[in-house]
């Protein structure tokens, strides 16, 4: 399936690769797509077992999980995307410094250039940047990509924390059910204690709903009271799995030195470039006029029908 | 800027380890319906313990709103001059000195030891009752004094348990005899050799001779006098505790010949050692002879020969 367009892949940019590469390429960025799409799933389960536990109703807690997990997709989705890019290699130097990318062609030498030479031009352009990265060997990351990096990592472990919690309240929803009914006995000879009409006692409307409690830090403690040093455990594989997709966005030189985002960079760079020329050449076309007319004249000349 | 180099694989490790994660999460799915994560019995302790702490809370604020009333209710009589008394010790717990002074009706002390001569009855549980029931309104100015320096020094739960048990067990031992036993006063017991001298004595050798009835005085007899064994103490801290609203008991041993505090704490005291009351509850010991932290057994006879006289 076409997960890549999760990330907003575009398929053509990849044209002028190999195929083998091609496919190869659309295999990472479909895994990466798949990844945020798990990823929006945990958030919408675990939104609706923690509106559950608020509402217990079904339907409204499932709208609101939707909302909540497609929130999530968007936010994370961002994050992935602004990680892939070219300023980790040599190419992305030249998308970010245009005085270097232009540097070969001054306004003199694009003087008269037509639409032909102007293209013409654009392609070797291309062609020695694309020759360029693929002679580069290494990538870098500067401090301020690292802050940038460390950030997203800490709000998406935040995240993951949040809603591995959901996921374990569903999970383990029978032994909380069950520890919930022990509780309810210990305070049976205390029916007015805050555990008992706070926490455990059935909402007005209608019973529970999945876990019967109707206090969400309530049943956390509980749920960490019975896991334990477990819990972390479990914590973590989740946080695992939200942060794996923007660590490999950071770390892996296949995703950030890929063929898609080196075309992509390219495609950018063509434009950029294309239109300096085109601008250049207008310019130079504008002063020659400026120079041989009086403009001042013709400007004030009368344009009033006779 | 520093370059990396462009490692392969890095993706395909990210990609096998994000999977066996989302592996794992449904596995535990699949685990969770043998139970070996979630333990059940470990939330149900915690709140048991909760509950326990919550009611000894409430019981107290009770108890104090009881005292409260019973004081505004049962003011000493306009004729009855209160007398002033001091206890001064060194807490064995904090070796700090204390002080503590509190009021006594005259009259009451003055008869003190009469209800105790005047009880009529070998059974040793409704001894204890009618002692610690009859003494408990006597000793209110000696509880409130108590209460007084927890509240100002804001102790909690066990540091106020602490502070009471510390004073009780700074008092010099004396050892006291009922009439027509064995023992008389000069007598060896326990490789001690007791004087015939009914004081408080720093040497702890006092002893009193034909205390009636079981060689035991009242909690008001020891609150003006600070004289008493080991059944004496019991009895006198599970009247204070008592009405602090602590859960206790009186711990004996026949088999030891020998009584020491039981006292139910939502957290395992000391050594956590404890003796079982009648009500199943976890009673730890506390010996109040000597200073001895709680919840360690330390004597010759198995904990079965301990048996709880009040609850």
């Amino acid at each position: 399936m076409a997960w890549h367009l999760n990330l907003g892949i575009d398929k053509r940019v990849l044209r002028n690769t190999d195929p083998a590469e091609r496919d190869a390429e659309l295999f990472k960025f479909n895994m990466l797509g798949l990844m945020i799409i798990l990823v929006a799933l945990i958030a919408f389960g675990s939104s609706i077992v923690f509106l559950l536990l608020i509402s217990h109703n079904l339907v409204l807690s499932a709208c609101l999980g939707l909302l909540i997990g497609l929130m999530v997709f968007n936010l994370y989705r961002l994050m992935l995307v602004t990680s892939i890019n070219a300023y980790h290699t040599e190419l992305g130097e030249f998308q970010s410094d245009h005085e270097r990318l232009f540097k070969h062609i001054g306004p003199a030498q694009a003087a008269g250039l037509d639409e032909e030479t102007i293209q013409e031009l654009v392609l070797q352009r291309i062609s020695a940047l694309r020759s360029l990265a693929l002679e580069d060997k290494g990538y870098r990351h500067d401090n301020a990509q690292m802050a940038t990096f460390l950030i997203k990592l800490l709000i998406l472990a935040l995240f993951a924390l949040v809603f591995a919690t959901g996921l374990e309240l569903f999970v383990f929803r029978n032994q909380l059910n069950g520890a919930f009914e022990a509780i309810r006995q210990v305070y049976a000879a205390r029916p007015d204690s805050w555990i008992i009409q706070g926490a455990l006692r059935p909402p007005d409307a209608g019973g529970f709903f999945l876990i019967e409690c109707q206090s969400v830090l309530f049943a956390i403690d509980v749920l960490k009271l019975g896991l334990g040093p477990v819990k972390i455990l479990i914590d973590l594989a989740v946080v695992g799995i939200f942060v794996i997709p923007l660590i490999l966005t950071y770390r892996s030189y296949e995703l950030i030195d890929s063929a898609y985002v080196r075309e992509q960079a390219l495609q950018e760079m063509g434009i950029s470039y294309y239109h300096y020329l085109k601008t250049q050449a207008f310019c130079h076309q504008i002063g020659t006029q400026c120079a041989s007319e009086d403009l001042h004249a013709r400007l004030n000349k009368s344009t009033a029908p006779a | 800027m520093k370059r990396r180099q462009k490692n392969p694989g890095y993706f395909s490790k990210g990609n096998l380890i994000f999977w066996a994660l989302i592996l794992l999460w449904i596995s535990i799915q699949f685990l969770h319906l043998l139970d070996p994560l979630f333990d059940e019995a470990r939330v149900t302790e915690k709140f048991r313990k909760l509950e326990a702490q919550e009611r000894l809370e409430s019981n107290l604020d009770s108890l104090r709103q009881i005292v409260r009333d019973s004081i505004e209710k049962k003011q000493p009589e306009p004729g009855c001059p209160v007398a002033r008394y001091t206890w001064k010790w060194q807490d064995p717990f904090t070796g700090r000195n204390e002080s503590m002074s509190f009021e006594i009706c005259e009259s009451e002390a003055q008869n003190a030891g009469n209800f105790r001569k005047n009880l009529r009855t070998a059974d040793l549980r409704e001894i204890y009752i009618r002692m610690s029931e009859s003494d408990a309104l006597p000793l209110n100015g000696m509880v409130q004094s108590f209460r007084a320096t927890i509240k100002s020094r804001g102790m909690g739960y066990e540091k106020a348990l602490f502070f009471i048990v510390g004073a009780i067990q700074a008092i010099p031992y004396t050892l006291v005899l009922q009439g027509g036993g064995p023992l008389r006063c000069p007598c060896t017991l326990g490789q001690v050799y007791y004087l015939a001298d009914c004081r408080v004595r720093a040497d702890r050798r006092g002893c009193c001779n034909d205390i009636e009835p079981a060689g035991l005085f009242s909690p008001l007899e020891f609150a003006l006098h600070k004289k008493g064994d080991c059944d004496t103490r019991t009895l006198f801290a599970y009247t204070v505790l008592g009405s602090l609203g602590y859960d206790i008991t009186i711990l004996n041993s026949d088999a030891e010949g020998h009584s020491i505090l039981g006292v139910h704490s939502p957290r395992a005291l000391g050594n956590g050692d404890y003796i079982r009351g009648k009500n199943g509850r976890k009673y730890y010991i506390w010996e109040l002879t000597a200073p001895s932290p709680p919840g360690v057994y330390t004597y010759n006879s198995s904990k079965d020969s301990w048996f709880s006289v009040m609850k």
